[in-house]
């Protein structure tokens, strides 16, 4: 396996580590502010554009049912939860957090990892170009549910390196 | 787990790679090739009772058969595969294909040919082979990953074949319970010959690792392990075997390394789950000449360069009747590994026997240290014919532990040279050690520091697609291959008789 060699001609702790300066708060902590709940209200729709029926659950023929509202959306909330890229596995593999807290995931193995998530249509993750060992990759997921990943490289979307981050939404 | 005791000053020696030991030796039950069946006599039938006879059914109308449809008579003999066998190419035209419609116990025969496949199993027990070894060829072109990967597929077997020029590796396992690798050759390719990582019960044999920068054969991060590997051959790489964190009834015997970086290398390490490295056993194998210059070498395989057998911060591994020679550090060294980026604690001694899951379930410790420095215990050098090692036949090193506290033996080898001097007096196996404090321990002790200075003047690595490599060797094929039975990687590994396995003989003799 591949390791990190640092050579000193002298003394010296050898130092380094994959973002080891930062301290990752888990959770709420001690005056952390409220989420903020923004909810997403829908376009309004043009008098022109011609609105497909929605069936009602009674039967009748309605007119133009309103669409179901979007779900909330959170902002984020200062919180930071690190997950670490080993060679090859995601430690923790299952993540939960409240919404709004940002994931950082960190390469600390010796080897390039990926974070691709299961569903291709969400749109975040780290191709291997950018998540080599050292790298960093950060996001925030602002809506609950439950978010599944993988490294390509090392696993699929149901075996070998794969992860889940558990959203959930604030009590 | 407790801190890091204090840390070096001066330079530490940062290695590493991959492997791991058994204590014991003796004969290892793990299962059979042959499958023994007992038949037992069966007991004598009880009488039937006449039943009553029941009134007929009213026969149903036949049904007239749809134009074109196929019939009793032709299904399903004439689908592609129906015997169990898949052919490739001649009724799938990719092995991808057919693996993709293999089910258990299917054997894809592969045809002599060059595939441009990255293959994906995800199926178990199916067996996949190639008529040919040198002539069925899986070629990466230095654009796909890997050419065979096991994803939790278990009881897979790979047989009869070579990879090569893979970004990453040859063949992979990843999280499987039984694999099998059997008359393969791995050949350049970019991360690993031939590769399981967090897998247990396997069986690595008659198989060939050549050209990869980290190493040609890999088990890495299981415990136990359950895992062989008898009679492969590794040259040209970065390290010849490796394997981090891994162990447990873990048999490296009757193989040959030469010409890597360095050659038999199992380490601890956090970077990967299960540690740390321990109980590897390393019995007759030949390992000479590892100081190749020109190889493909990850930064670990550069920093232990010139070193037969090593142990960086292994554990309880088992080194016996192996034949050693030639190298330019030690022919069998016991290290310290100094790891820097650790992402946990060191495992305190009572957390040694913690299996791979039991430590998967653990949380994160809230502090993690920057450095860990791994030492050696506890393990066992014993019959080995070591020589011609330009620092020390026999060697070993503390650095937060006292070299003679480490609880390491010696006994019975056939040597010249040991740093410190007299280690079979030191500390001989089944005798009594002599206390770590004594000014003995420090006549000659082996300088790892002065490995880490001279690191950055080592011959530098060599691009794995550019690398110089010998030829492939003209190696067995798989007995039958055409005709064998398809047995997928259950039964495994087999059985090793480790009291039968003497030193090797010198090559060429």
């Amino acid at each position: 396996m591949r390791t990190l060699v640092v050579l000193t001609a002298g003394a010296a702790v050898i130092a380094a580590g994959c973002g080891a300066d930062e301290e990752p708060v888990e959770g709420w902590g001690p005056g952390a502010p409220e989420p903020v709940v923004v909810t997403v209200a829908p376009a309004p729709v043009p008098a022109t554009t011609a609105v497909p029926a929605i069936p009602d659950s009674s039967g009748d023929d309605g007119g133009n049912a309103a669409p179901p509202p979007a779900p909330p959306v959170f902002a984020p909330n200062g919180q930071t939860v690190r997950v670490r890229s080993l060679d090859n596995s995601f430690r923790t593999e299952v993540t939960e957090v409240v919404v709004g807290t940002e994931i950082w995931w960190t390469n600390d193995g010796r080897n390039e990892h990926d974070v691709l998530p299961v569903d291709p249509t969400q749109e975040w993750g780290a191709e291997r170009d950018v998540f080599q060992p050292g790298d960093e990759y950060r996001h925030t997921f602002l809506e609950p549910g439950t978010y599944e990943y993988y490294c390509s490289i090392h696993g699929n979307e149901v075996a070998g390196m794969v992860g889940t981050i558990v959203v959930t939404a604030p009590s | 787990m407790k801190r890091v005791v204090g840390v070096v000053v001066a330079g530490m020696l940062v290695a590493a790679a991959c492997g791991g030991s058994d204590d014991g030796a003796e004969s290892v039950p793990l299962g059979d090739t042959e499958t023994e069946t007992t038949v037992e006599a069966e007991p004598e039938p009880e009488p039937e009772e006449e039943p009553e006879p029941e009134p007929e059914p009213e026969p149903e109308p036949e049904e007239e058969p749809e134009e074109g449809a196929p019939t009793p008579d032709t299904l399903p003999e004439d689908l592609p595969g129906a015997d169990g066998v898949l052919e490739v190419p001649a009724e799938f035209p990719t092995i991808t294909e057919a693996v993709t419609a293999a089910v258990a116990g299917d054997l894809v025969l592969i045809s002599p040919g060059v595939y441009n496949e990255a293959v994906d199993v995800t199926t178990d027990d199916i067996v996949i082979r190639g008529l040919e070894r040198e002539g069925v060829v899986l070629d990466g072109n230095f654009e796909l990953d890997n050419g065979i990967r096991v994803l939790g597929a278990s009881g897979v077997a790979v047989e009869n074949l070579t990879t090569q020029n893979y970004t990453t590796n040859g063949v992979f396992f990843v999280g499987v319970e039984g694999y099998r690798v059997s008359y393969v050759s791995a050949y350049r390719n970019g991360d690993y010959g031939i590769y399981a990582f967090d897998s247990v019960k396997g069986q690595i044999e008659h198989s060939y690792g050549a050209g990869s920068p980290d190493a040609g054969f890999y088990i890495g991060q299981c415990f136990p392990c359950d895992a062989v590997l008898d009679n492969v051959l590794g040259e040209h790489n970065g390290l010849g075997y490796s394997g981090t964190n891994a162990g447990g009834n873990l048999l490296i015997v009757n193989s040959t390394f030469r010409n890597n970086r360095a050659g038999i290398v199992p380490n601890s390490g956090s970077y990967e789950l299960c540690y740390p490295q321990r109980q590897t056993t390393i019995v007759g194998n030949t390992v000479y000449a590892n100081n190749q210059p020109d190889t493909p070498a990850i930064d670990v395989a550069l920093l232990a360069m010139g070193n037969g057998i090593l142990t960086p911060g292994g554990i309880g591994n088992v080194i016996e009747r192996n034949l050693v020679f030639d190298h330019d550090r030690t022919g069998i060294g016991l290290v310290p590994f100094l790891e820097e980026g650790a992402n946990d604690d060191l495992p305190t001694e009572d957390e040694w026997d913690t299996t791979c899951e039991e430590q998967r379930a653990e949380p994160l410790p809230d502090e993690v240290p920057d450095v860990l420095l791994w030492e050696s215990y506890d393990s066992i050098v014993v019959d080995n014919v070591v020589s011609d090692s330009r620092a020390a036949d026999l060697g070993v090193a503390g650095v937060s532990v006292a070299s003679g506290d480490l609880r390491n033996c010696w006994a019975g080898n056939v040597f010249s040279t040991s740093q410190p001097a007299d280690l079979e007096t030191l500390a001989p196996c089944g005798g009594d050690a002599v206390a770590g404090d004594d000014p003995a321990w420090a006549v000659e002790p082996l300088d790892v520091f002065a490995w880490l200075a001279e690191v950055e003047t080592r011959p530098p690595s060599v691009d794995y697609q550019e690398a110089v490599l010998p030829p492939l060797p003209d190696l067995d094929d798989m007995p039958d291959a055409a005709t064998a039975p398809a047995v997928p990687a259950r039964d495994v590994p087999f059985v090793v008789d480790l009291d039968s396995i003497g030193v090797p003989p010198v090559p060429g003799e």
